[in-house]
């Protein structure tokens, strides 16, 4: 290779090395937790004790929390997004801006800045209690699929007293808790968890294989849910039917609560029932006035 | 006349509807994926018939001048595709993108030939991983989805720049060579790229469209890829793509162009 062809390349090389925009990397912070609660914003940034607190729009976050920081903010690695406010008019923005993952875990509370500056969880917990089938992972790009292409209802996981619970949210704002037996019932029908055991003051029992089926089919205008399957458990007290009445309860727990109570859509019961004719408002109340049955088996496990 | 291997000829044609396909803010939905099959029929069919006559000298021209306008195009929905994942500086990735294909220009045919033969096995290697990171997140139920069928005809066609440079390689190979690239291009732009968009609705079947880049928002729930900026091999890709297919794309109008001379 001649001097002057090689000049060129290692003149390239060092154009592409100079111009890839991380040359400034050092300078910049990186959120990995955020909280909006109206125009408060504040920002857990990696390897930092304390939060970064802002006031400002919530839509101009990475200006105002990189003011408020004092150094440029390269969001897109936030894992966890705390939201006091409506998901439907923060989420858009931030996934569409690449400011959140579309994996990252959403959470509601009351106050969700002072839910950040005290104990917040981890992503690690959220993850942990969706392993354990406490709760349906439920990370934004879900989240905002609900919104957009369910029935506007969606479900946000929330801090509870003995673990996470659901919160409901629609265009107006917060519309409902969903109860552990409801929750538990969702995350049996996700099918997402790893371990599953459940436990009341008749038996105690691990899930060892569950197969879980929902059907939705409308009748007119009429929506009809069933939801059937088996389901083996390894019985550690208590018997088989103690079980199945358990498993029977939070089934039907999940479906009167998110569906025919508050009209969510939370297990893709559009796209199962074929309705996609429906605006989202019509389906809410397709939803809220469907009929449902739950017909299980269980069985004996290891 | 440059001489290429069938592998060679595969990899050039499949890339460059790759390339586009990896830049396409359309939305991905069952429907979609099956109008993309029935374009790639369609299309089959007319490489068919563009390869057996013979075509008046005027609309070789045509072709060569649309080859370099679709080479442009490419090089303007990369730069639309780095816009919308926020990538840093996409002009000067795009003028380092101008400065790649001019260099490669200088090199013969068979250059961009050898480099495209090693990125469709890189690219393949790729596309194999992908549903195995996918397959703990994909929901089949998505598949019922409605979706628009002639949309995705019309978008599969809206992407199909690359017919100006497989028909000319077609009519310049021996026909035994002609058929296998022709049989490799149906299948890479006929079954790849419309599994990629079932995989696609699988993962993110209630946000059509959202986002703009629905092949990266794909990415986004795989397990790999936990944040949005870690999709670097793709889109590193994706401008390599763009690079090759823009270069080949006009070497071969320049090739047709020398040998209506």
């Amino acid at each position: 290779m001649t001097c002057k062809k090689l000049r060129r390349y290692i003149f390239v090389i060092l154009c592409i090395l100079f111009l890839t925009g991380c040359a400034d990397i050092r300078n910049r912070a990186s959120p990995d937790a955020l909280a909006v609660s109206g125009n408060l914003l504040a920002v857990h940034i990696s390897g930092q004790d304390g939060t970064v607190t802002a006031e400002c729009d919530p839509l101009q976050f990475p200006d105002a929390v990189s003011a408020a920081a004092g150094a440029k903010i390269s969001a897109g690695h936030i894992s966890v997004l705390m939201l006091s406010e409506d998901p439907a008019r923060i989420l858009p923005a931030y996934l569409q801006n690449g400011w959140i993952a579309p994996t990252a875990q959403v959470i509601s509370a009351a106050d969700a800045v002072a839910l950040l500056n005290s104990d917040p969880p981890s992503a690690e917990d959220i993850r942990a209690a969706a392993d354990t089938g406490q709760i349906p992972p439920r990370t934004a790009d879900t989240v905002l699929g609900d919104l957009l292409g369910g029935s506007g209802v969606t479900a946000l996981t929330a801090p509870a007293e003995n673990g996470f619970r659901l919160d409901l949210w629609d265009d107006a704002g917060f519309c409902g808790a969903l109860p552990e037996s409801a929750c538990r019932g969702l995350a049996l029908l996700c099918g997402r968890y790893c371990t599953f055991t459940a436990a009341d003051a008749d038996c105690c029992f691990t899930v060892d294989h569950a197969k879980p089926e929902i059907h939705a089919e409308m009748y007119g205008d009429i929506l009809q849910i069933s939801v059937s399957g088996t389901f083996r458990c390894g019985m550690r007290r208590g018997s088989l039917s103690d079980a199945e009445r358990l498993l029977s309860t939070m089934l039907t727990a999940a479906l009167s609560e998110s569906v025919t109570k508050h009209g969510a859509d939370l297990l893709q019961l559009r796209e199962r029932a074929g309705a996609g004719r429906y605006s989202r408002t019509a389906w809410r109340s397709v939803l809220q006035s469907a009929a449902f049955s739950t017909d299980i088996t269980v069985t004996a496990g290891g | 006349m440059p001489q290429i291997s069938v592998t060679q000829g595969i990899a050039l044609a499949v890339l460059c509807r790759l390339a586009a396909f990896l830049t396409d803010p359309c939305g991905y939905t069952a429907p979609f994926a099956l109008g993309t099959f029935l374009a790639v029929c369609s299309q089959l069919l007319l490489v068919l018939l563009l390869c057996k006559i013979r075509l008046p000298q005027f609309l070789r021209i045509l072709s060569g001048a649309a080859a370099v306008v679709w080479a442009g195009v490419l090089c303007l929905r990369l730069h639309r595709l780095l816009c919308v994942l926020h990538a840093p500086v996409p002009l000067v990735t795009l003028g380092l993108l101008l400065v790649t294909v001019c260099l490669m220009l200088r090199h013969p045919f068979a250059a961009a030939a050898r480099t495209a033969a090693v990125f469709l096995m890189l690219s393949a290697a790729a596309l194999i991983l992908l549903p195995v990171s996918t397959v703990g997140t994909a929901e089949p139920v998505y598949l019922h989805m409605h979706g628009d069928l002639f949309g995705g005809f019309l978008c599969a066609w809206a992407i199909s720049g690359d017919l100006f440079l497989l028909v000319p390689l077609l009519r310049r190979t021996k026909t035994p060579d002609a058929r296998r690239i022709l049989t490799g291009w149906s299948i890479g732009c006929g079954l790849v790229i419309p599994a990629v968009i079932l995989l696609g609705t699988m993962q993110n079947g209630r946000l059509l469209g959202f986002g703009g880049a629905p092949f990266f928002m794909l990415l986004a729930r795989t397990p790999l890829s936990d944040a949005l900026r870690t999709d670097g091999f793709w889109l590193l890709l994706a401008v390599s793509l763009t690079a090759l297919s823009a270069a080949a794309l006009v070497q071969n109008a320049f090739i047709e162009m020398r040998d209506r001379e």
